[in-house]
């Protein structure tokens, strides 16, 4: 895809941004879910559209993220009513995922101050 | 052609797989998501062979996916998609370990405060009631505190449980994550029309002795309330803590004793029965003798003993299992 061809002088960069984002994989899941209720492929055409299309969170990874969800009660799955073609499995974000979400928000802006000021960005801004 | 396709390859990837039902729902939610990925590539100008194809190979590794959602264990650990990602597995253990101390402490003092709460908004309402009820006759006459407090007593008493069920939902426990602030409010606010019609009702009728005005102003208060809150419940999610959920399914497969064993339910039928006659049995006897006070005695010890039973038969499968 696209991404491939964008990656090519700075392939460790992009290596970097991919496992920092599939480390949040659920909690990405969560806040697209906070809005409202999606099913799969939308949920992944929002993180794909979301990062400009270049590190894009594998189906899979998505699939094994929405299971583990589901197991530990944060999110719920239920089918939708197409008429045609395959039926949509949607998900519902649940009070326990929102409840998750903003505390791995809380988490995540807290951690990213302290990376900020480890990596010494605060100068160069 | 195009569907065609993508269904051949679905199927490819899931050979040799067994077709349990809840790998048959991730295959059936895999093949929605992989047309829609065709039909956004082929509206894109990519030939619909050409589409399905790369759809596919950008779903990943979903063997392993699929083996965990099968029940078997991919052996490589490769994927390991059963491993909880950090982010969540990390708050969820955090929540549960280190929260849990802080939470029991401050549900304590909420407690209180609930019932401090609770006993302020209920003050005038006992007060204006036992006065006027002790004073019957005089209730069209000259009591206009007395009359202001009763007034007022729906007003205070609604919105104070209310408050204290929006509070109490808006709190994290041990075994529940706190429900977002908007949603508890809600409940709160259905809880105090509720509660404020019951309460103007009660007065009109018991106090003021007039059963028209009581149904005029509790049954609107009492429908509103109680559809709102019968709404909020019916759209309810899930608010349980990661093991409180995990303790639940392990208590669901220890519950399958009985239907596993047909021997120990029919046996566990007939002891409940002699349990439940002996205590009926010493219950009547009690009664007429000594007094239906005492009587209550007997009553507590069967619910005990059967509860005991219950507890060895259904758990504790181990003695039972050999007899």
């Amino acid at each position: 895809m696209q991404q491939a061809s964008g990656s090519t002088s700075d392939g460790g960069a992009d290596a970097f941004a991919a496992d920092l984002l599939r480390g949040h994989t659920d909690t990405i899941v969560l806040g697209v879910l906070r809005g409202r209720d999606r099913y799969g492929f939308e949920i992944y055409k929002v993180i794909r559209d979301a990062t400009g299309g270049d590190y894009e969170i594998k189906e899979a990874t998505l699939y094994a993220a929405y299971r583990r969800l589901v197991k530990d009660g944060l999110v719920e799955g239920y089918w939708g009513d197409e008429s045609q073609g395959g039926r949509r499995k949607y998900y519902r974000i649940t009070d326990a995922g929102r409840a998750v979400y903003r505390r791995n928000v809380d988490a995540w802006v807290v951690t990213r101050r302290t990376i900020d000021s480890l990596l010494d960005l605060k100068g160069s801004r | 052609m195009t569907n065609t396709s993508v269904h051949r390859l679905l199927d490819e990837a899931f050979v040799g797989l067994p077709a349990t039902a809840d790998v048959q729902d991730l295959k059936e939610e895999i093949r929605a998501n992989l047309l829609d990925r065709v039909a956004e590539l082929t509206t894109g100008g990519v030939a619909p062979d050409e589409a399905a194809r790369r759809a596919v190979d950008e779903l990943g590794d979903v063997r392993a996916l699929v083996e965990e959602a099968s029940g078997q264990t991919a052996d490589g650990g490769a994927g390991a998609p059963a491993m909880p990602s950090p982010a969540v597995a990390n708050a969820a253990a955090a929540a549960a370990e280190r929260r849990r101390e802080p939470v029991a402490r401050r549900d304590a003092a909420g407690i209180v405060v609930a019932s401090v709460v609770a006993v302020l908004a209920l003050v005038p309402l006992v007060a204006a009631t036992a006065f006027l009820v002790g004073n019957a006759d005089r209730i069209d006459g000259d009591a206009p505190e007395h009359l202001v407090l009763l007034l007022v007593a729906p007003f205070l008493s609604g919105p104070a449980v209310g408050w204290i069920v929006a509070a109490s939902l808006m709190r994290e426990t041990a075994t529940n994550y706190p429900m977002p602030r908007r949603r508890a409010v809600a409940y709160g606010a259905a809880a105090a029309i509720l509660l404020t019609g019951l309460v103007a009702g009660f007065e009109y009728y018991g106090v003021f002795a007039r059963p028209a005005s009581a149904f005029q102003t509790a049954v609107p208060l009492f429908v509103v309330g109680g559809g709102w809150l019968a709404y909020l419940v019916a759209t309810q999610t899930n608010r349980h803590k990661p093991w409180v959920l995990e303790q639940a399914r392990e208590h669901a497969q220890a519950g399958d004793r009985f239907e596993k064993d047909p021997a120990a339910a029919a046996r566990f039928g007939i002891y409940a029965t002699i349990v439940w006659t002996l205590t009926a049995a010493a219950f009547l006897a009690v009664g007429f003798t000594v007094s239906w006070l005492w009587a209550l005695l007997p009553a507590l010890l069967g619910v005990a003993a059967f509860m005991l039973m219950l507890a060895t038969m259904l758990f504790g499968a181990k003695h039972t299992r050999q007899d």
